[in-house]
């Protein structure tokens, strides 16, 4: 596909007419929650978010898996990592993610943990190989965009025959989140527009309880400019319509069918568990572990690490920002005692928290 | 002389001696380092800058650079961001044990045809080696002064509202072209560093425009952090316009797919002006002339509209803040 | 929440593709273990992590921005799911 057909769903001129038809269609407020965290940085970060119509209420979801990572489960990092023949390997996301006592992997490398950051799984593969004598253990964190590369990562180290390589993994679900935001009926929450990478794996038919047994309108949509405001335009029309219909406006890369391949990998080497998510509790099978083939992988049987959850952190509202019933600047910690710099709760902890990004991109 | 540099080279004995005459005379040898004495008699009018860094980066040789002529252009431009003729430098070598005295020999060849290029003497050094992994490979030091030329010299805390903001070329260059060498990164990209000293076209600058209020170069942290810190102490609104700030399409293309922002990657080669604003024109005219600066524009205004903020008008015309970095910038997924 | 870059196939050679970034000439590698499809050369990957997700179409990106810019929008029918927004008037459904 040519750059030249990409850049135009960044075309000021065409995000103009879309924002004044959007004006029109709108006929009271629109409160629309995105559930992805890129979703949330493009729209700060593009700066269409000072553009929108003040009717349109925008609420940034739990769609950041780095945010969503419970502390306990950094704990279980941190644990690892300060072990003998431990090299954890992760994506640079995960580094200053504090625990439960306030430490994250930069300090536990500071402390001596032999902590690699790299770009893709494979990498941390190239890590086992490079170094046989220790056990390099990758970090799996992320929704069901970057599962099916980790499993796909297991599935080459067991082919390569590289018995040191590990994964610690605590991936999430992205639908089954869904369900308890949208079982919260304070948050009021008209439309939402879903993850478009997870969609690219799992297709949108997951998608058809969010109108069907809760009758609200979900767009699944791409990143640039245009995308979004296509989005916002839908599902404003869809209110004013009295309509709730899930729609994947992002055809160019989703069809509304899974990616087969991706997921019978993911399928292989994980199976849906219970989660802990930071900010939200425990949710019923919308976690993922190791299938019995693949145990031997499995870095939390091999170095007996147990997840203990741990009471919510006092005074952080994130719980309520990620369900959509408080903004980011409404909480009494935001740009006080919780900052980019010593984040207190989840939203402000990764690039793409709802709280970090208001941080960084809203203009007073 | 050994093809591995041993802790006897920074021992002060003989083969102290031998890696002193052997390698650091040779390439950056001239009369006031050459008697090697135990200081360095310089011969400088008041008022003086200097400035002092100290250079690690991994690898030590990248593409459009290395450690060493690195460690001069560093030094370099920071003495000349004062308005200063950058005339000498010191430069302090911290060895790992084993290192390939090939490799050492490069890095300091290359110091040498720097410092010519710059104008500058090297005029006193010091080498210490130390046991095998205290350091990585060759960590190095280096000290400037230079005369200072102008009155008042340009300083972070004197933009004021009205001043126009220029940049002298494309962002990020240097800050990608390393990533892009991490062991590991699936990702080959032609974007070399623009490394570079900065202070003959800075001396032209002044020359022609001397009521220039700050002269910055935006290094780790990049413009994103280089304008916060301006903003900060001169107690004003930095308003930069996106469209305006050139970065590179393979540079642009590069953040995307690390998933960073390029106003925040490293330059070496660049420097950011910000005078008032009916002397832009004429300082980019200038500018222009020098082949390092052949990229120079106006980004943005000073305003008084959120001190100390550096407020962004992105591509579609809305407005967001830049906000200086939490610590430095890593890889992400997500 | 997830990263992903569109790049052009440039090569393939051991279900690893070669791709080009954007519009210069930077180069990424992705494999294609995650696609039930393999892509040729001249094809645009979504790709996340190292591994390729899905082949673009452009022909849907071509009619996304056609609609647009025709001033349809968004594109009725083929929904994935459909139904009134309760407390909405009993006729919205067929309304649209």
């Amino acid at each position: 596909m040519h750059q030249t057909l990409l850049r135009q769903f960044r075309d000021p001129e065409l995000c103009h007419t879309l924002l004044t038809r959007l004006r029109a269609e709108l006929d009271g407020e629109l409160r629309f929650m995105e559930v992805c965290g890129t979703h949330t940085v493009a729209i700060f970060q593009s700066g269409l978010r000072s553009l929108l119509p003040p009717q349109v209420v925008h609420l940034s979801g739990p769609g950041c898996p780095v945010c969503v990572t419970h502390e306990s489960e950094v704990n279980a990092f941190l644990d690892l990592a300060g072990r003998p023949g431990v090299i954890v390997a992760t994506f640079g996301d995960l580094m200053r993610v504090p625990g439960s006592r306030g430490r994250n992997l930069k300090s536990a490398q500071a402390e001596g943990a032999r902590v690699a950051v790299v770009y893709s799984p494979p990498d941390a593969l190239a890590l086992a190989r490079d170094n046989p004598g220790d056990t390099v253990v990758f970090l799996g964190v992320g929704f069901e965009t970057t599962a099916p590369t980790v499993a796909g990562t297991v599935l080459m180290a067991r082919e390569q025959g590289l018995s040191n390589f590990k994964v610690l993994a605590f991936h999430k679900l992205v639908p089954p989140a869904l369900e308890v935001l949208l079982s919260d009926t304070e948050a009021g929450i008209d439309a939402f527009i879903l993850p478009g990478h997870v969609s690219a794996v799992i297709g949108t038919e997951p998608y058809g309880f969010i109108a069907s047994r809760f009758g609200k309108s979900a767009t699944v949509t791409g990143f640039e400019p245009v995308d979004i405001l296509e989005s916002l335009l839908f599902l404003a029309q869809r209110r004013r319509q009295g309509r709730a219909e899930v729609k994947n406006l992002y055809r160019r890369v989703v069809s509304d069918t899974s990616n087969p391949r991706a997921l019978e990998v993911m399928n292989r080497v994980f199976r849906p568990c219970d989660a802990l998510w930071r900010g939200l509790g425990r949710i019923p099978d919308s976690g993922l572990e190791f299938t019995d083939e693949f145990e031997d992988v499995d870095a939390k049987r091999r170095y007996g690490l147990s997840i203990e959850e741990c009471p919510p952190l006092p005074g952080c509202k994130c719980g309520e920002v990620l369900r959509g019933r408080l903004r980011p600047d409404q909480c009494p910690l935001f740009k006080k005692a919780c900052t980019p710099a010593k984040p207190v709760g989840p939203c402000m902890v990764s690039t793409e928290g709802s709280c970090a990004a208001y941080y960084k991109y809203q203009v007073e | 002389m050994s093809d591995r540099i041993l802790l006897d080279c920074g021992s002060g004995g003989r083969a102290s001696h031998r890696l002193v005459a052997d390698l650091f005379l040779k390439h950056l040898g001239n009369p006031e380092l050459n008697r090697l004495n135990d200081a360095a008699c310089l011969n400088l009018k008041s008022p003086l800058a200097m400035s002092t860094d100290t250079f690690t980066v991994d690898p030590i040789f990248f593409p459009g650079g290395d450690i060493g002529s690195l460690a001069v252009h560093g030094t370099v431009n920071d003495v000349s961001m004062l308005g200063a003729i950058p005339r000498y430098l010191t430069c302090g070598f911290i060895v790992e044990e084993g290192l390939e005295t090939d490799v050492l020999a490069r890095v300091v060849a290359s110091m040498g045809t720097a410092a010519r290029e710059a104008g500058v003497l090297v005029v006193a050094g010091d080498t210490k080696v130390v046991p095998r992994g205290m350091v990585d490979k060759i960590f190095i030091n280096t000290t400037g002064v230079g005369e200072i030329f102008v009155d008042p010299t340009p300083s972070g805390d004197r933009a004021r509202p009205g001043d126009a903001i220029l940049v002298t070329g494309s962002m990020g260059d240097h800050g990608l072209a390393v990533l892009s060498t991490r062991q590991g990164l699936a990702f080959d990209t032609p974007v070399v560093s623009d490394a570079a000293s900065l202070n003959h076209a800075i001396a032209r600058l002044l020359r022609a425009v001397p009521e220039v209020h700050v002269l910055r170069d935006p290094t780790r942290g990049g413009l994103g952090t280089t304008l916060n810190e301006i903003a900060e102490s001169s107690g004003v609104c930095c308003e930069i316009v996106d469209e305006a700030i050139p970065v590179r399409p393979e540079v642009r293309d590069g953040c995307s797919f690390l998933g960073l922002d390029p106003l925040y990657l490293a330059n070496e080669g660049k420097f950011l002006c910000i005078l008032p604003g009916e002397l832009a024109d004429a300082a980019l005219d200038v500018l222009r002339g020098d082949p390092l600066c052949a990229g120079a524009v106006r980004i943005g205004t000073v305003t008084d509209a959120h001190p100390g903020k550096v407020v962004l008008t992105t591509r579609l015309g809305g407005a967001r803040l830049l906000t200086m970095l939490e610590g430095e910038q890593l890889p992400r997924i997500c | 929440m997830c990263l992903a870059v569109p790049a052009e196939v440039i090569r393939i050679a051991d279900g690893v593709a070669t791709c080009r970034l954007g519009e210069g000439q930077s180069l990424i590698r992705a494999s294609l273990m995650l696609l039930p499809d393999l892509p040729s050369p001249g094809d645009q990957l979504m790709v996340h992590a190292g591994f390729a997700l899905r082949i673009m179409d452009p022909a849907e990106a071509e009619e996304t921005l056609r609609l647009l810019r025709g001033g349809e929008c968004p594109i009725e029918g083929d929904a994935t799911a459909c139904a009134a927004i309760p407390g909405a008037p009993a006729n919205a459904l067929r309304k649209a």
